[in-house]
C-alpha cells in the first residue's frame, strides 16, 4: 500500500541507520525542520535511527518523540534543524482587531509558564552527558551565540517564499555561527582539535561559566517566521517583538541579541503555530565531513538511502562532480567500494580533495571517464547513483540528446537486481518523457497534520492530474511516485524499471530523484 | 588505482575481445603501499567479482605477490590469513600516484 508506512522500507545493510536507540532517558519532543520534498526521509530516518514514536509530518517540519541522546540526534542526515517542541497550537485566529491577535500570540508563550521550566530542564538533562563528558559545567543551558545586528527578533525578511528562501537563510546563519566560534577559539587555550564540535562544546563551557556568574538571569532571543495569512498583517518583526516584551514581564528573562542563553524559534502559519529551542547551533545538514559541498548534503544522502547499498557492493557515481552523493553514502555505509567518474579534471580535482578531508580515500577511488563509455564490465555494479547535471552546468536543448545513451551505459553497467538512483533538474524531468515512457505519476499532497495516534497520520490527497511544475501551494504537496505498486503500467528505459520518485527542493530549484531496478530478461533497447 | 579497481577496468577490456583478450598490462612506474583499516566481511564478499588471475598476475607485475595462490583456494571466507593478503593486494597496493587515473577508453562500435 501506498501509505508512508509502506515506504519505510530498510534502506542498506552496512551499518546504516539501524542503530535502534538503546538508551534510557525521558520521552521528548522534537520537531525537526527539512528541505522541501524531504520530509518522507526523514520520517524514515527518525525511525530507523533514533526510534522514534509518534512522528507526523506537515511541509517542512517533522515532528517526533524519542528518548535518543545527543550525540545520535545529531546524526541525523536529511533534517535542516532540530528543535526541542514547546507548543504546537492551532493556527492564531485573525481577527479585525489588532490587539485581540497580538493577545493571541501572547498567550503561546504565557498560558502555561510552567511548560518554560520543563523544557529547560529537558534542555539540561539532554546537554548534561555530554558536558560532563567533557567536564564542563553543567548548572546552565547551553547558550547561543551568534553575530547579530538585528533588534529583538532576528527576521527572516523573505517569509513569503520561506519555503524556497528556508535553506538559504539556514546556510546565513551557518556562516554567522562559524564566524562567532572562530572568533572563540582565539582565546580558548584549551583547544586541542580542529572538529567543529569541539569548538562548538569549548565555547559552550565558557559561556556557560559567564552565565552562572549571572546568578540565573537568564537572556534570549526570538526568532519569528511568520507565513500565510498572519504574514499579511503582521511582519515577523512585530511578533518577535510582542513575544519578547512578554517573556521580560512574564519570567523576567532579559533580551539578548548577540549572546543569549536560550533561542526561540516561533513559526506561524495557516496550518499551525510552532514554539521550539534548537538542539544544535549549527543546522544538522552542516557536514563537518565535507569540505566543498557540490550537491546539498541532505539530498545526497537521502539519495544513498535509497540505492540500497549494502555490505561489500560495487557503487558507481559516474558523474561525481565533487564526489558530495558518494561522501554522504560511503559515511552512513561504509563497507562497500566506492567508484566515482568524472570526465571533468578540475571536479575531479575538487572531490579528490574532499575525500582527503573527509579522510574517506581508502573507501572512495577515483576515475576520469566518460558516462557514455564507462571502463567497467557489463553487470559489474551494484548500485550506480548520480547527479544528472544537465540544467546546471549544460544546455539542456543540446545535451538532451545525450541522456539515452547515459540511460544505455548505466543499464549495462548495473548487475541484474541493481538499482539506479538519479537526480535531474526539473527541465530535464519535462524532457525525460522522450525516452523514459510515461512515468504513472501518484501525486500525493501531504498535507497538515495535527493528530497523532500511532506512527504517522497523514491526510493524503490524491490529485493525479496536478501537473509538477505548477507552483505549489503553502501547504505544498510532497510528490511521491511509487510505480512498484503499478505492475501493469510499470516505467521503465529498457531493462531499468521505475521504483519510485521523489520532488526535492534544491534551494532555489526543484529536482526529481528517480529510483530505478534492473529487472532480468527485458534486454537493452 | 587500487588493483580491486584496475582488476575491474582489466576484465572490461578482456571482455570486450571475446575468446581472446588478457588482463591490461600494468606499467609499474609507481608502487604505494597504503596502510587500510583490514575488514574481513567486505574482502570475502569482494574476491567472487574480482578475475582472479588478472589479480595475482597485477600483483606479481607489482611486485607484491604477497603469496597469493594462483588458484582461488575453496571456502576462503574464514580464512583470515588468506583474506589479510587479498586485502593487502586489494586495496592496499596502488599501482599510482592515489590521485586519480586516467583511462583512456572507447567502447566498441
Amino acid at each position: 500500500m501506498g501509505r508512508p508506512e509502506g515506504r519505510d522500507r530498510p534502506s542498506g545493510g552496512a551499518g546504516g541507520m539501524a542503530e535502534a536507540s538503546g538508551c534510557a532517558g525521558p520521552s521528548i519532543r522534537y520537531f525537526c525542520t527539512a528541505g522541501r520534498g524531504l520530509e518522507p526521509f526523514l520520517l524514515r530516518e527518525v525511525r530507523a535511527r533514533l526510534g522514534a514514536t509518534q512522528v507526523e509530518y506537515v511541509s517542512g517540519k517533522v515532528f517526533f518523540t524519542t528518548n535518543s541522546e545527543l550525540s545520535k540526534l545529531k546524526k541525523l542526515k536529511s533534517g535542516e534543524r532540530l528543535f526541542l517542541l514547546l507548543k504546537k497550537h492551532a493556527p492564531i485566529s485573525l481577527s479585525r482587531n489588532k490587539g485581540k491577535v497580538f493577545n493571541e500570540i501572547q498567550k503561546l508563550v504565557i498560558e502555561d509558564p510552567g511548560c518554560w521550566l520543563d523544557i529547560i530542564s529537558i534542555w539540561k538533562h539532554l546537554h548534561g552527558n555530554k558536558v560532563e563528558q567533557g567536564n564542563l559545567s553543567k548548572e546552565n543551558p547551553k547558550s547561543l551565540k551568534r553575530k547579530s545586528e538585528e533588534e529583538i527578533s532576528i527576521i527572516r525578511k523573505k517569509q513569503k517564499r520561506e519555503q524556497i528562501l528556508e535553506t538559504v537563510s539556514d546556510e546565513c546563519h551557518m556562516e554567522e555561527q562559524k564566524k562567532s566560534v572562530v572568533l572563540e577559539t582565539n582565546n580558548d587555550m584549551d583547544l586541542l582539535t580542529e572538529s567543529k564540535t569541539f569548538l562548538e562544546e569549548t565555547s559552550e563551557s565558557r559561556i556557560e561559566k559567564s552565565v552562572e556568574n549571572n546568578n540565573h538571569s537568564f537572556s534570549f532571543r526570538v526568532s519569528c517566521r511568520c507565513s500565510g495569512a498572519i504574514a499579511k498583517v503582521f511582519t515577523s518583526q512585530e511578533v518577535g517583538r510582542v513575544l519578547g516584551i512578554t517573556l521580560i514581564k512574564q519570567l523576567g528573562w532579559k533580551a539578548d541579541l548577540r549572546n543569549p542563553d536560550l533561542e526561540l524559534f516561533v513559526h506561524l502559519n495557516d496550518i499551525y503555530s510552532v514554539v521550539g529551542i534548537p538542539v544544535f547551533r549549527l543546522p544538522l545538514a552542516t557536514r563537518e565531513y565535507i569540505q566543498t559541498a557540490g550537491l546539498r548534503s541532505t539530498v545526497a544522502w537521502a539519495m544513498a538511502s535509497l540505492a540500497e547499498i549494502s555490505a561489500g557492493a560495487f557503487v558507481l557515481d559516474p558523474m561525481c562532480g565533487l564526489g558530495t552523493i558518494l561522501l554522504e553514502a560511503a559515511k552512513e555505509w561504509p563497507n562497500v567500494h566506492y567508484l566515482g567518474a568524472d570526465i571533468n579534471d578540475s571536479q575531479l580535482q575538487g572531490a579528490h580533495e574532499n575525500i582527503k578531508a573527509a579522510g574517506l580515500m581508502d573507501k572512495i577511488e577515483l576515475l576520469k571517464a566518460s558516462v557514455i563509455a564507462l571502463p567497467l564490465p557489463s553487470e559489474s555494479v551494484d548500485v550506480v547513483i548520480s547527479d544528472i547535471p544537465f540544467g546546471k552546468k549544460f544546455k539542456i536543448t543540446k545535451d538532451i540528446k545525450l541522456l539515452p545513451n547515459i540511460l544505455r551505459e548505466m543499464e549495462r553497467v548495473l548487475h541484474v537486481g541493481g538499482t539506479v538512483v538519479l537526480l535531474v533538474s526539473q527541465d530535464l524531468h519535462k524532457h525525460m518523457g522522450g525516452c523514459i515512457s510515461n512515468c504513472v505519476e501518484n501525486d500525493t499532497s501531504l498535507n497538515a497534520t495535527i493528530d497523532d495516534k500511532n506512527g504517522a497520520a497523514v491526510v493524503k490527497d490524491l490529485n493525479p492530474k496536478e501537473k509538477n511544475g505548477s507552483p505549489r501551494s503553502i501547504s505544498s504537496s510532497i510528490k511521491v511516485v511509487e510505480t512498484e505498486h503499478f505492475n501493469n503500467n510499470i516505467t521503465r528505459f529498457g531493462s531499468l524499471a521505475a521504483v519510485e520518485s521523489y520532488g526535492v527542493s534544491l534551494g532555489k530549484t526543484d529536482a526529481f530523484i528517480y529510483k530505478y531496478r534492473k529487472i532480468p530478461g527485458a534486454g537493452m533497447q | 588505482m587500487k588493483l580491486l579497481t584496475h582488476n575491474m577496468l582489466t576484465s572490461h577490456v578482456r571482455g570486450v575481445r571475446p575468446g581472446g583478450g588478457f588482463p591490461l598490462r600494468i606499467q609499474a612506474t609507481e608502487v604505494k603501499v597504503n596502510n587500510v583499516d583490514f575488514n574481513q566481511e567486505f574482502v570475502a564478499r569482494m574476491i567472487p567479482k574480482v578475475e582472479w588471475g588478472a589479480l595475482v598476475e597485477a600483483a606479481e607485475s607489482l611486485g607484491h605477490l604477497s603469496d597469493l595462490p594462483h588458484e582461488l583456494p575453496p571456502e576462503y571466507e574464514n580464512n583470515e590469513d588468506f583474506l589479510r593478503k587479498v586485502h593487502h593486494v586489494l586495496l592496499e597496493v596502488r599501482n599510482a600516484p592515489s590521485s586519480t587515473s586516467t583511462i583512456h577508453h572507447r567502447l566498441p562500435g
